[in-house]
């Protein structure tokens, strides 16, 4: 079973003054063969917790799980995972058939034709079994990655570990790697564990994911989730490309004021706001059109046009606001022009908290949402 | 080089040419007094005594004469002192690299109080000249030997001791600049494939540090082979070294310079395999193609 928990995850470095709070009280819940992305800026705590739950770093308070059983106190070897490393780590001085062997060598009691039965198995299904006696050195970055992944995947382990293993591709590779990642870790049914700064990534490849930020979870969900209901200003701005538009507002009854407009609203979404006047109304690029008759007044900056369709960067008072347009769009820089937004596509949030107040009435799958704690 | 004038590259091509030519003014200077000695070495060995004492300047061998490598077999136990050195030297290299590759590699993974301290205070040993320990080495020996009964003066040990004690120092320097550049990931999937710490360091760590280990032992057993102070003080009767052997050719009757050239001449061939043998190792860059840069 590649059921995987933490439950209250700490990692702190240093001690004292010089002490810094890499993971804090992180909880997480795998299911066996699913698919988890945890993403998040550099510096959140993401690839911390990957390695804590690999075991190459240790747990300062919490617990982590593997199979039900606690592994917080087990070395790497004993936790039975695999892990592709960013830079692949590759044994120079071994063939990609003996990389691949090492694992099974070190960790089975299984005879060396067996092993290399399984080698050349999996170097079948990653297209590799050509490369399988040249070294690292003699290996292409793509080769070099998809025998990092072939050692993975040869030791059936109950958990995939990666850590950015797409990161050091060009752009098409990057992207033929991505879909054929996600066709492999379905096939095999094991359960992942993927950390990724990229939220296009993140959006793409997993069941769910996990995002992070100053080593706290901010929300788990399924991609649609945390894109339409994100649970606060962070995940709305981190997830989405281009990020989501933020306008500092006033609220004064039902009417939302802007230095450079004003925006009345629906009854139901006024009875949501309470107590306080500050709020950050969100809007998402796609869910901006340009409209004769629109609420909120913008002068037009860049056009960037990319061939399906075209961002708008225009400015609104003195913020920056991007609308995603039809191709073809043409519209000279210092025009004056007005936007649009649905009530029902507007997301509001807490100006002090930055906790998100109303979201837009997106899909979302039929999955509830785990907000962090 | 189009719209450039022609003075300007003729001037430039005579400055690369001065510069060249000064670059190899210099080296050939430095490689004249590298291996002017060597080759004396080798002309005297093979000339006779009477040759060598004639007026003038006779740089090479008026004839050939192999003599001397026969007859200095005959005068000494060379042999013996030979096999004195490698003993001293190798055992000292092992040593010394056993040592050296654990310290190193704990100073090159791993955060413990007081590393900073104890790196500088490895680095200091090295500043203090041998001739300043001479005297408290040997009180120090007389003492062991008088209160545990362990003999420390003319042995094999006592000399590989000395010896070791000042080449650990300089080898854990050397070989930290060495497994820093060893990627940790390395080991980190070493780990996650089933390696214990131990297990990693020697199936993957060391084989990688393998050119730099094979440069360490190199310099430590030529530093060990050549050494004649300590020697000279601690390793007498029966455990003489060929540095100190090579000594006796001086008697008191006369110095037999053409037979010691001859015999310095031989001492110098280990040295020389062991340069050919690990040059291959020493050069490889092994790392390369490990990690994605």
């Amino acid at each position: 079973m590649g059921t995987v928990e933490l439950q209250q995850l700490r990692k702190r470095f240093g001690s004292g003054d010089d002490a810094v709070v890499a993971v804090d009280d992180l909880s997480l819940e795998l299911e066996d063969g699913e698919f988890l992305v945890l993403v998040g800026p550099s510096g959140c705590g993401k690839s911390t917790t990957l390695r804590m739950i690999a075991g190459l770093e240790s747990a300062t308070d919490g617990d982590i799980r593997i199979g039900r059983e606690s592994v917080t106190e087990s070395e790497p070897r004993d936790r039975d995972i695999a892990m592709v490393f960013q830079n692949y780590a590759l044994y120079p001085h071994m063939t990609a058939r003996e990389n691949m062997a090492f694992g099974l060598k070190m960790n089975s009691s299984l005879d060396d034709a067996t092993i290399d039965s399984r080698v050349t198995e999996v170097a079948q299904t990653l297209s590799i079994e050509p490369l399988l006696d040249d070294t690292p050195s003699e290996l292409s970055g793509g080769q070099q990655q998809r025998v990092a992944l072939g050692r993975a995947i040869v030791r059936e382990p109950a958990v995939f570990l990666m850590d950015e293993p797409l990161s050091n591709l060009d752009a098409k590779l990057r992207s033929q790697m991505r879909t054929e990642l996600q066709a492999l870790q379905a096939s095999l049914e094991t359960t992942t564990i993927y950390v990724t700064h990229d939220q296009t990534e993140a959006m793409t490849m997993g069941d769910r994911i996990a995002i992070l930020d100053e080593g706290e979870l901010q929300q788990v969900g399924t991609p649609l989730e945390c894109y339409n209901t994100p649970a606060n200003q962070f995940v709305a701005g981190f997830i989405g490309s281009p990020s989501m538009n933020f306008l500092d507002v006033t609220h004064d009854d039902g009417t939302l004021t802007h230095e450079a407009f004003t925006y009345e609203l629906s009854e139901s979404t006024t009875e949501l706001l309470e107590d306080q006047t500050d709020y950050v109304m969100g809007v998402r690029p796609e869910d901006l059109d340009l409209a004769p008759d629109g609420a909120i007044d913008a002068d037009a900056e860049v056009v960037e046009p990319l061939g399906d369709l075209s961002h708008v960067h225009t400015r609104v008072g003195e913020t920056l606001v991007t609308a995603t347009v039809p191709a073809g769009t043409q519209l000279p820089a210092g025009e004056s022009l007005t936007l649009s937004v649905p009530e029902s596509r507007l997301h509001i949030f807490d100006q002090l908290s930055g906790e998100a107040i109303k979201n837009s009435d997106g899909p979302t799958e039929e999955q509830p949402l785990i907000a962090a704690e | 080089m189009a719209g450039v004038p022609s003075e300007f590259e003729l001037s430039t091509n005579a400055r690369d040419f001065l510069i060249d030519a000064f670059q190899k003014f210099v080296l050939g200077l430095i490689l004249t007094f590298t291996l002017f000695p060597i080759f004396m070495m080798i002309a005297t060995s093979l000339k006779s005594e009477s040759e060598l004492y004639r007026d003038g300047l006779h740089l090479l061998p008026s004839a050939l004469n192999v003599q001397n490598y026969v007859d200095m077999w005959a005068r000494f136990d060379l042999v013996g002192f030979f096999i004195n050195s490698l003993i001293i030297a190798g055992t000292t290299t092992v040593i010394c690299l056993t040592v050296a590759s654990l310290a190193a590699y704990a100073f090159s993974r791993y955060e413990f109080p007081g590393k900073g301290l104890f790196g500088l205070t490895i680095l200091s040993t090295q500043m203090i000249p041998g001739v300043l320990i001479l005297i408290p080495i040997f009180i120090l020996f007389l003492t062991i030997q008088r209160e545990f009964g362990v003999p420390m003066i003319n042995t094999y040990h006592g000399i590989i001791f000395i010896y070791s004690t000042f080449t650990v120092p300089f080898a854990i320097w050397m070989l930290r600049g060495y497994f820093d550049t060893i990627p940790a990931a390395l080991e980190d999937a070493a780990r996650i494939d089933g390696c214990t710490r131990l297990q990693a360091l020697y199936r993957i760590v060391l084989p990688l540090a393998m050119p730099g280990i094979a440069a360490t032992g190199m310099f430590v057993f030529i530093i060990a082979f050549n050494e004649v102070l300590f020697a000279s003080a601690f390793a007498n009767d029966g455990v003489t070294p060929f540095a100190i052997g090579i000594q006796e050719f001086q008697t008191n009757t006369g110095t037999h310079w053409t037979e010691m050239m001859a015999a310095a001449t031989v001492s110098s061939v280990p040295l020389l395999l062991i340069f050919a043998l690990f040059q291959k190792q020493i050069v490889s860059g092994l790392t390369a193609g490990s990690m994605k840069q």
